[in-house]
C-alpha cells in the first residue's frame, strides 16, 4: 500500500513543493526578503520571515500557475496588512500574465486581529483581485485542507474562485464557533463539541451541499492529483467569467436551499437527504466513495420569479424617512423596506439612481443576504432593458453577519460570496457603485456589499469595525482591558470610520454640516472602478506597506517570467 | 519580547557558491521556532570562524541557556561564516537543539554538499 502523506499536517511550503512539478517552484518575496508584519512587533508579538504566506509560481503538469499557501500553524494563517499584500500581488501579476490557473491553498481563520483594519481591507483586496482575475477567464482552484479551515473574510473570499476542493479535515464557513459561543452562548453553538462542528462546517458537509466541487482525501498526491486533472480539464473548456444567467441560476438554487433546509441546525439532515450511505458510513467512507454516493444537489428550483425580494415592503418610518429626505431631497426618492432590507429608487443631482441596502443595524443572515442579490440581479436586467446603466447607491448598515448556527451550516459565507459575485457583475455591466456607511458597518456584511462598491463614503457618526471585542479577546487570548486600551491608540486596529479613512479603507467621510445631494452628486462623479485603495492608504499615510508590497511581489513575478 | 545576538567560535561552513543561498526551517508558533540560515553577507568583516546568531524569542530571560545549547550546537557542526535568525515563541531547549541541528542539515542539502 501506498504511504500516505497528510496535507493537513504538511506546512506550506510542503504543501506547494508536493503540488508542483519537482523544481519547479519560484518563490517571490522569500523569508530572506523579512518581509515581517510592523504591527504584531509593536504588540510584542512573534514575526514570521513570510508574514505567514508562500507566494511564487511553478509548473503543475508542464503547465504554468501561480500559487500561494497560507500556513496556518502562525497566527491561524490570518490576514494582515504585508500577508494580504502578498496575494493581492500575485493576484495582480496573474492578470498580466495569464497562468494557466491560480491555486490557492487557503488555511486561515480570517483577519488578523492584531491588525484588524489592515486586515479586512487586504482581505476586500483580495477580493477585488479575485474577481478581477475571473474576469479575464483564468480559473482560480482552492485547496483547503489545512487545520485553521477557512473562517471570516477567507471563507467568503473562497467562494469567490472558481473551483473548492477539499478533505474531510478541512472547514469552511464564515464565524468560528468560538465568536458563536462567545457572544451568543453555548446553547447557540457548543465550540468544544468537535463532531457538531465538522457536522456544520466540515469538508463531507460542504460537498454534500455544494459548497465544495470535490471531496479529496487528506494526502498530498491525492490533492495533486486532483489538482492536475482539473487543470487540464480547464486548458480545454476555459473558464468564461460569471455570466448574469450563472447568478440568476445561483441565486435560485440557495433560495431553493433555505426552503429546503428551514429550520435545520445540524448538517444531519443535510447529509441524510444528499447521500445515499447511511449514517454509520459517513464516517468512513474515503473521499471517492463519498463522491459515488452524492446524490445530485444544485437541480433544485423554487420555480419563483427573480424579484420575490419585493414580497413584503412597506413605506419607510419617519426616521429612514427623514434620512431620505436629506440624501436625496424630499419628494425625491421612492424607497421601501422590509425588516432589515431598504430598495427603491432616487433621483440625485446627476440623476436616477438605484438605491440597494440594509438598515436597522442588521445582522446579515442568508435570508437578508440574497434579498440584497435578488436586488442588484433585477436592477441590472431592469437597465438593461431601457439600455441604460444607472448608479447604485449602496446602503450598507450591519453591525456583522447574523451569528447562527443556521446560517453558518447554509453556508452564509458562500451566500455572501454571492453577494459579493453580483454586485461585482453590476459594475462589469457598467453600473457605478457608490456605497454609504450608516450607523455601523461591521466585518463579513460590510465586506460582501458595502466594501464592494467604487467608492465608499462614511457618513458623520458612523461606525466601522471588524469584530467586538470580548470576541476578539477570546480569539486572540489577549486581555480585554489591553485590547480597550490599544483601540485607544492605534488606527490600524482600532474601530472608527476615521481610521478607515487613514488607511484607505473609506474614500471620504461626509459632516452634518455639508449638503448631502451636493456630496451625494459629488462621490458619484468620483467613482472609479478601479481598486486604488491600496495607494490611498500609502498617501494618507495609515497604511504604508500594502501597495508597496504587493508591487514588490508583482515586480518579482514580472522579473521571473 | 527579547532581543538576542550572539557571536560564536565554529570550523568555516562548506564553501558556499551560490550566493544568494538560503534556508527556513520551522514555523513559528508557540512551543515551535523558525530559523533563517543564510551565508554572513560577504562585506562583513566577521571571521570565517565565526557564526553569528540572531533570536527574538517571545519568553524573556533565557540568554544563559540559550548561550549554553548554542555554543554547544556551534562546537558540533561546522558553521563558520553563516547566520542564523531564529524568530522563537518558547520552543524547548530541546527543541531548539533539534531545530539548529535540521536547519543545518537543510542548508548542506540545500548547497548539494551531503
Amino acid at each position: 500500500m501506498r504511504v500516505r502523506h497528510s496535507f493537513l499536517e504538511a506546512s506550506a511550503r510542503e504543501r506547494i513543493h508536493s503540488l508542483l512539478d519537482p523544481h519547479s517552484f519560484k518563490e517571490f518575496c522569500p523569508p530572506s526578503e523579512r518581509l515581517v508584519s510592523p504591527h504584531l512587533a509593536q504588540l510584542s508579538l512573534s514575526q514570521a520571515f513570510d508574514d505567514g504566506i508562500v507566494t511564487g509560481a511553478g509548473m503543475l503538469s508542464g503547465q504554468k500557475v501561480l500559487i500561494a499557501a497560507q500556513e496556518g500553524r502562525f497566527n491561524g494563517g490570518s490576514v494582515g496588512e504585508i500577508h494580504g499584500a502578498k496575494l493581492v500581488g500575485l493576484l495582480h501579476a496573474a492578470i498580466l500574465q495569464k497562468p494557466s490557473a491560480v491555486l490557492l491553498m487557503i488555511d486561515s481563520g480570517g483577519v488578523r486581529l492584531h491588525e484588524a483594519n489592515a486586515g479586512i481591507i487586504a482581505i476586500s483586496e483580495i477580493s477585488r483581485a479575485i474577481l478581477d482575475v475571473r474576469a479575464e477567464g483564468i480559473p482560480v482552484l482552492v485547496m483547503l485542507g489545512g487545520s485553521c479551515g477557512a473562517f471570516g473574510g477567507m471563507g467568503i473570499v473562497v467562494r469567490l474562485c472558481h473551483t473548492v476542493f477539499m478533505s474531510e479535515e478541512g472547514r469552511l464557513s464564515l464565524s468560528g464557533p468560538e465568536v458563536i459561543e462567545t457572544v451568543m452562548g453555548r446553547d447557540e453553538f457548543d465550540s468544544k463539541d468537535r463532531a457538531l462542528v465538522w457536522r456544520v462546517t466540515g469538508g463531507k458537509l460542504r460537498r454534500a451541499l455544494g459548497e465544495a466541487d470535490k471531496l479529496v482525501d487528506d494526502d498530498l498526491t491525492a490533492f495533486r492529483d486532483a489538482a492536475s486533472d482539473w487543470l487540464k480539464q480547464h486548458i480545454k473548456s476555459g473558464a468564461a467569467p460569471l455570466s448574469y444567467n450563472d447568478l440568476c441560476q445561483r441565486q435560485d438554487a440557495l433560495l431553493a436551499r433555505c426552503l429546503e433546509f428551514t429550520n435545520t441546525k445540524d448538517g444531519r439532515e443535510i447529509l441524510a437527504k444528499r447521500l445515499s450511505l447511511n449514517e454509520p458510513q459517513w464516517t468512513i467512507a474515503n473521499a471517492e466513495e463519498f463522491e459515488k454516493s452524492l446524490k445530485r444537489a444544485d437541480a433544485q428550483h423554487t420555480n419563483k420569479p427573480l424579484d420575490t425580494w419585493k414580497e413584503g415592503l412597506q413605506a419607510l418610518n419617519e426616521e429612514d424617512q427623514a434620512f431620505a429626505d436629506r440624501l436625496f431631497g424630499a419628494g425625491q426618492h421612492q424607497l421601501q423596506y422590509n425588516g432589515y432590507f431598504v430598495v427603491g429608487k432616487a433621483q440625485t443631482q446627476r440623476g436616477p439612481v438605484h438605491v440597494i441596502g440594509t438598515r436597522d443595524r442588521a445582522p446579515i443572515g442568508v435570508g437578508v443576504a440574497l434579498k440584497l442579490s435578488g436586488a442588484v440581479l433585477t436592477a441590472i436586467s431592469e437597465d438593461q432593458k431601457t439600455a441604460s446603466t444607472l448608479p447604485i447607491i449602496l446602503i450598507s448598515e450591519t453591525q456583522g453577519q447574523l451569528l447562527s448556527r443556521h446560517d453558518e451550516l447554509l453556508g452564509l459565507n458562500g451566500t455572501l460570496a454571492h453577494v459579493a459575485l453580483c454586485v461585482d457583475l453590476a459594475r462589469r455591466s457598467g453600473h457605478r457603485l457608490l456605497t454609504l456607511v450608516r450607523q455601523e458597518a461591521v466585518s463579513g456584511g460590510f465586506l460582501s456589499f458595502g466594501m464592494l462598491g467604487d467608492r465608499i463614503c462614511a457618513l458623520p457618526d458612523s461606525q466601522v469595525r471588524v469584530m467586538d471585542l470580548r470576541a476578539m479577546a477570546r480569539v486572540t487570548k489577549i486581555p480585554l482591558e489591553r485590547l480597550e486600551g490599544l483601540a485607544k491608540r492605534s488606527a490600524v486596529f482600532a474601530p472608527g470610520a476615521e481610521n478607515y479613512v487613514l488607511l484607505g479603507g473609506v474614500h471620504e467621510q461626509w459632516t452634518n454640516k455639508q449638503d448631502w445631494t451636493e456630496a451625494l452628486a459629488s462621490a458619484l462623479d468620483h467613482c472609479s472602478a478601479v481598486d486604488e485603495r491600496s495607494v490611498l492608504g500609502a498617501e494618507r499615510g495609515g497604511r504604508h506597506l500594502a501597495a508597496s508590497t504587493a508591487q514588490r511581489v508583482k515586480q518579482q513575478a514580472i522579473a521571473f517570467a | 519580547m527579547e532581543h538576542l545576538n550572539f557571536q560564536l567560535h565554529s570550523t568555516p561552513a562548506l564553501q558556499v557558491k551560490k550566493l544568494s543561498a538560503d534556508v527556513l526551517c520551522g514555523i513559528v508558533s508557540s512551543g515551535n521556532l523558525e530559523i533563517l540560515v543564510e551565508p554572513v553577507s560577504s562585506d562583513s568583516t566577521v571571521s570565517a570562524e565565526t557564526c553569528l546568531i540572531t533570536i527574538d524569542t517571545a519568553a524573556e530571560g533565557f540568554s544563559e541557556t540559550w548561550q549554553a545549547v548554542l555554543t554547544q550546537f556551534a562546537e558540533r557542526h561546522a558553521v563558520g561564516g553563516l547566520s542564523f535568525t531564529l524568530n522563537d515563541v518558547g520552543a524547548t531547549p530541546a527543541v531548539v537543539a533539534l531545530r539548529m541541528a535540521q536547519a543545518y542539515e537543510e542548508w548542506c542539502a540545500a548547497m548539494g554538499a551531503n
